[in-house]
């Protein structure tokens, strides 16, 4: 097809993005394009703990070293083991942009369940919201 | 894996707009083996021009709707596609695209992301109404703001 080169997935759930990494699969093999796959989750904070105690950091930390386990294993299982993969905390909003613009994607993945409402307008790219079951 | 089956492309009929979101679906529709089906939503004319003392109604709908055909004709014979393919409905456009879409059984809508009337607010409306509402799965297509 030649409409897409570099592919972002973007996801924030791993257990519900069985249909996104799929039509991403499918889209990189059409497109022979490269693939790059975000889970992106909220700080720890936004939940109102704050900094004050030393541990939330370390929290954090074992929680995007468990993230990054379970992209592995979902983008092996999906056949996209080749992809970069990365996990990123804080806004969702702005992780994906971040990424679509530094990695220069031209199509962001996401699932249907997002709020697309600014993504849609910010985004410098096509984006394809995938239905999940 | 059998990606889509069944795509359905909203369109402007205007081509400053349909171009680069024509081209796209019509490629996927080719790569997947998808069937492509057009629409056009008209907007309600009804209380157009009421400010400035004109009867906008039913015959403005109809000469836009007369209009409207043959473009559509146009680019369906461009697109190869039958003419049950092309649908024109007078109504909101994200009521028309997600009305039809559930019609046809669509497991993937083509839509813009920004319209051509562009009130900065309302930029990418359509598009989000869209992909709010769609029982499948849409793609909005990056398009430059007027």
């Amino acid at each position: 097809m030649n409409l897409y080169k570099h592919i972002l997935m973007a996801i924030d759930t791993i257990t519900h993005s069985e249909e996104t990494m799929d039509i991403t699969r499918e889209f990189a093999t059409s497109e022979g394009a490269r693939v790059s796959l975000l889970y992106t989750l909220p700080h720890l904070e936004a939940k109102g703990m704050g900094y004050l105690l030393p541990s939330i950091q370390e929290i954090e930390s074992r929680i995007v070293e468990t993230a990054r386990s379970r992209l592995a294993a979902a983008a092996d299982e999906h056949e996209l083991g080749d992809a970069d993969e990365s996990v990123m905390l804080g806004n969702c909003h702005d992780n994906i942009l971040e990424t679509a613009l530094s990695k220069n994607v031209d199509l962001i993945v996401v699932n249907n369940d997002h709020q697309q409402a600014t993504l849609i307008s910010d985004a410098p790219c096509d984006i394809l919201a995938v239905r999940c079951q | 894996m059998k990606v889509y089956q069944k795509i359905i492309l909203a369109v402007e009929l205007d081509p400053s707009c349909d171009t680069l979101t024509t081209k796209k679906a019509k490629a996927l529709a080719d790569e997947f083996g998808a069937e492509l089906y057009l629409v056009h939503a008209i907007e309600h004319m009804s209380s157009y021009g009421a400010a400035y003392g004109v009867a906008a109604g039913a015959d403005i709908e109809e000469m836009l709707l007369e209009n409207a055909s043959d473009s559509m004709k146009k680019l369906g014979s461009e697109l190869n596609l039958a003419d049950n393919h092309q649908v024109i409905k007078v109504g909101p456009a994200r009521t028309i695209i997600l009305e039809e879409a559930d019609r046809i059984g669509a497991d993937l809508i083509v839509v813009g992301s920004h319209g051509r009337h562009g009130i900065r607010l309302l930029l990418g409306s359509t598009a989000n109404a869209v992909l709010h509402g769609a029982a499948c799965d849409v793609l909005a297509v990056r398009l430059k703001e007027d």
